[in-house]
């Protein structure tokens, strides 16, 4: 099949080998965000009010957030058959750029909604995390 | 410009045509239904959600494009009237989304 190959042919599967590789880098660092932020809010759940529980819903959303976050994954390698089409040639280093871009901006997500959730549960402690005055 | 980039064009040229045609789709679908089933219990429209939902099926609607070209980078495989049934597929499963997303709303109230 190699052989049968063009040049655009062996661009595109250099490519995409390329961001296949990348992929894993970018599903291992939401991992470590996504349960570091899930590990702080159990801790927070254990004192919060249980009107304002953190609970398991957590995981579904997750699920969902991952398989929403690797389809948007998908624009990266698309993209960069696009410019070769539009420019005939490879986008060279501005692969990584468009991959931390991408990263940096679901890092960003999942950090604001983990802080959302935060500061929801934090604003309705139960009265077992309220500190005794002092004196 | 050699064989795959010249099926490759031709290809996502056809995605970005039936692109339209699944947006239209979805847009009747979703006017229809705020105004025959949500417009009782929405006073203020679901804007934020509406918008957020055509982000993210343009998303989706673009594993088509790249699937087709996996297909024929990876596997020399020309995908052919598959084409139609995957974008067919696709369509369908949105529709049903949206539809059961009104549902639900709407039972919420």
């Amino acid at each position: 099949m190699e052989s049968a190959m063009d040049e655009t042919g062996r661009y595109l599967e250099r490519a995409w080998l390329a961001w296949e590789k990348l992929r894993i880098v970018y599903n291992t660092v939401l991992l470590v965000e996504g349960l570091t932020s899930v590990y702080f809010l159990w801790q927070l759940d254990k004192i919060a009010d249980s009107h304002y529980r953190f609970g398991s819903s957590w995981l579904g959303f997750a699920i969902l957030f991952g398989v929403v976050a690797n389809v948007f994954y998908c624009l990266g390698p698309l993209a960069e058959a696009c410019v070769h089409r539009l420019l005939g040639r490879g986008m060279g280093r501005a692969r990584y750029f468009l991959f931390a871009a991408g990263l940096l901006l679901s890092t960003g997500l999942i950090f604001l909604l983990a802080r959302g959730m935060w500061l929801g549960m934090s604003s309705h402690l139960g009265p077992v995390s309220t500190p005794a005055p002092l004196g | 410009m050699d064989e795959t980039a010249r099926y490759l064009k031709r290809a996502s040229l056809t995605w970005e045509m039936l692109r339209v045609v699944y947006n239209l789709v979805l847009l009747a679908e979703g006017l229809w239904i705020l105004r025959k089933v949500l417009a009782p219990v929405f006073l203020d429209g679901p804007g934020v959600l509406i918008l957020l939902f055509g982000v993210v099926a343009n998303a989706f609607y673009c594993l088509g494009p790249l699937l087709e070209t996996y297909a024929y980078v990876g596997f020399a495989e020309r995908i052919g009237r598959a084409r139609y049934v995957l974008f067919a597929t696709g369509l369908l499963f949105s529709m049903w989304f949206v539809f059961k997303w009104a549902m639900l709303a709407a039972s919420q109230f």
